[in-house]
């Protein structure tokens, strides 16, 4: 289902790709050309500050959800870590959550979301 | 980033330079597998030039007439056509520049951004690239998934099923009077 057209615009091929991250990750995937301000003022991205609370960022993650013109979530992997239950819980393939690293915070694939549950399927007595 | 915030100020290359109103010259369009049933990304860049030509379609009627003008004019043609060739040209170049200034995030930042700010763009658009091709693998890691759990409880159960039937057949060799036919367990999967 697309979303309402504002009157005068033309409606864009393809959905976006939403930020939530630090201000360096947020300013640099815009200089990419992802952002978007829509017609109802809502941006695609969501810049995690020092004085950002996670109940803020839990609602940012969650209207990004909820959107249906934002194809992929990414997300530093520390903001992600404050926000597993969410991440975990999200189990659609639309939109896709992809964890990256930040500046300063190395990626982590033990923490990842996809990879945990791909390491899940496995035990010790499958090897048998 | 970081050399051009350095060279630009500390102030210069921040949130507080996005502007109020912008449009995704990036998007994604999502494409079902060839093979299986789970979804690829692909990126898909729009030309900054023709988001400002939906906006000032006005522009190049007057262009288009300019041309029909002077081709209607007598003397030499092909010299009056080349003139209007490259005038159109000029125009349309100056048109996209124009279109490009507006439509570039780079600037945001200034008119003249220093050259890292540039390269910054070209390795986020990069890295923009790798991300989508990462969501795309990860779609079909969800699938894989979906399937191997799937596989392996059909499996479980057809051994379970089996070993049922083992040992019923066993209980029929044992008592050769009671006849017994086996039951198999509904699976579900």
């Amino acid at each position: 289902m697309a979303a309402p057209i504002p009157h005068g615009r033309a409606v864009k091929p393809g959905r976006l790709l939403a930020v939530v991250g630090d201000e360096d990750t947020c300013t640099g995937f815009l200089l990419g050309g992802v952002g978007e301000v829509n017609a109802k003022r809502q941006k695609n991205f969501f810049v995690v500050r020092k004085d950002s609370t996670l109940g803020e960022i839990e609602e940012a993650f969650k209207h990004f959800l909820g959107r249906n013109d934002i194809a992929i979530i990414m997300i530093n992997q520390h903001i992600a870590d404050e926000i597993r239950h969410l991440i975990d819980k999200h189990r659609e393939s639309i939109p896709a959550v992809l964890e990256i690293p930040s500046k300063n915070q190395p990626y982590d694939p033990s923490k990842d979301s996809i990879l945990k549950r791909a390491k899940g399927m496995f035990s010790a007595e499958d090897f048998r | 980033m970081s050399k051009a915030r350095y060279s630009m100020g500390n102030k210069a290359v921040t949130a507080l330079q996005y502007p109020s109103d912008m449009e995704a010259i990036t998007r994604v369009v999502i494409d079902p597998s060839k093979d299986s049933n789970y979804e690829e990304f692909r990126v898909l860049r729009s030309n900054i030039s023709d988001r400002i030509d939906d906006k000032k379609t006005k522009n190049g009627e007057e262009i288009k007439s300019t041309v029909r003008r002077r081709k209607g004019e007598s003397g030499d043609k092909t010299t009056v056509d080349k003139l209007a060739q490259d005038l159109d040209k000029m125009k349309m170049s100056k048109k996209e520049e124009k279109a490009n200034q507006i439509g570039n995030p780079l600037n945001w930042f200034g008119v003249l951004v220093p050259p890292c700010l540039r390269s910054a763009q070209k390795d986020f658009e990069k890295a923009i690239n790798i991300c989508v091709e990462m969501a795309s693998l990860q779609q079909e890691i969800h699938w894989l998934i979906d399937n191997f759990r799937s596989t392996r409880s059909q499996a479980e159960c057809n051994l379970d099923n089996n070993e049922l039937a083992d040992v019923t057949t066993e209980k029929l060799q044992e008592n050769e009077e009671n006849t017994t036919t086996p039951q198999e367990i509904g699976c579900n999967t």
